[in-house]
């Protein structure tokens, strides 16, 4: 599927946000910081689950890399937190405040979505953090089965260092770890 | 974190023609002195007037960074280690979190804390309130949160950096949406409807 192609997401689907164990709340580990809610720089970087199910929300994490270091990022350090659209989008507010949930595909990632609102706002990033801790039992989650992640980790990575090799003289490529898996 | 003493109180009373105290001598805060003392009309009307400067000590505690320093009354003493903890921050480098996060300017961190104590204080002196020290954390567009959940209430400010029009922006409500109080702070100036919302903090 192009990567240009854009769907509207309907209110009854998910949405997976992953958060780094370093992001929960040192009070409470059942609360992420409001931090990891900040939409920067266009929007809240979230998986449509249509397109991606919980496992490859970790493959994506695992066959990325920091932009920093440069090295691979540990899917294991990640917890995967799953939103409903429309509980995002009917978050009681004190005033009428935007809130959408829109598709943003990127290359490799075709489920990539934004959480859209004013960064500004800080009653949002509160009130998603508790919803989080409300409903920790029923919609976080580790990775499920690692053995099996790590091995399609590898697979992609292999395969893109493959790609990359190949492309070397045909064009200037993107280098490996850039991209991510659907 | 260092602790100092300081004189800080005056003992004042009714002073009669012998020079002696008619009433029970009460002892203030120095900083409310002052305020006594440049109020003139207020001061005469009640007769107080002050008659030593006592040695009551008060520790308070110090934060210095950078060669410059915050200091925290003894009473504020777990909003002080929580400061301190939050020094680990500006040891944070570009991309911090793996998604291009932004590193935390000095100038942002110790604007947060400033105003953290500030306002700590301003609850003390004002209502006797010792407020629950927040958790500070970094923010992956450079800026800080300070956020609370106490058994009365939760509260979220967001301390931004140099470039913004705002200092901060915040939102705090009693649970389940009641009591809210949101707005955004141009400068460090205390806002007293605020301060006196998070008396909830304690």
């Amino acid at each position: 599927m192009s990567a240009e192609l854009k769907e509207e997401i309907p209110d009854n689907h998910f949405v997976f946000r992953s958060i780094r164990y370093s992001g929960w709340s040192k009070q409470n580990k059942k609360r992420p910081q409001e931090a990891c809610f900040s939409p920067v720089p266009d929007g809240l970087s979230v998986n449509w689950e249509k397109h991606c199910d919980l496992q490859n929300v970790f493959v994506i994490l695992g066959a990325s890399k920091n932009i920093g270091n440069g090295k691979y990022k540990d899917f294991r350090e990640f917890r995967a937190i799953k939103f409903q659209v429309s509980e995002i989008k009917n978050i009681e507010l004190l005033e009428p405040s935007d809130i959408d949930v829109v598709h943003n595909p990127q290359p490799g990632n075709y489920s990539h979505s934004l959480v859209c609102y004013d960064e500004n706002n800080e009653e949002i990033r509160i009130k998603l953090a508790d919803i989080v801790e409300a409903k920790y039992d029923l919609i976080v989650f580790s990775p499920p089965n690692p053995p099996t992640i790590q091995e399609k980790i590898e697979e992609f990575r292999k395969a893109e260092e493959e790609a990359f090799v190949n492309s070397k003289d045909v064009s200037s490529p993107e280098e490996p770890g850039k991209t991510s898996p659907q | 974190m260092e602790t100092t003493n300081d004189i800080t109180n005056f003992k004042v009373g009714v002073e009669t023609k012998r020079g002696c105290l008619a009433d029970s001598p009460q002892v203030i805060r120095a900083s409310e002195f002052d305020f006594y003392r440049s109020e003139t009309k207020y001061f005469d009307q009640l007769r107080y007037k002050p008659v030593a400067q006592i040695t009551v000590t008060k520790s308070q505690l110090v934060i210095d960074v950078d060669g410059k320093s915050i200091e925290l009354d003894a009473k504020l003493e777990k909003i002080a280690k929580e400061i301190e903890e939050s020094k680990s921050i500006l040891e944070l480098n570009d991309d911090w979190d793996s998604f291009d996060a932004k590193k935390i300017d000095k100038e942002v961190w110790f604007m947060a804390v400033s105003l953290l104590s500030k306002y700590a204080h301003y609850i003390l002196a004002e209502f006797s309130t010792v407020i629950q020290p927040p958790e500070i954390n970094p923010v992956p567009n450079g800026t800080i949160d300070l956020s609370w959940r106490t058994k009365n209430g939760r509260f979220l400010m967001n301390v931004k950096g140099k470039e913004s029009n705002t200092l901060a922006s915040y939102y705090g409500d009693l649970y389940n949406n009641e009591q809210p109080i949101k707005d955004k702070l141009i400068n460090d100036s205390i806002i007293k409807h605020l301060a006196y919302w998070m008396r909830n903090l304690a």
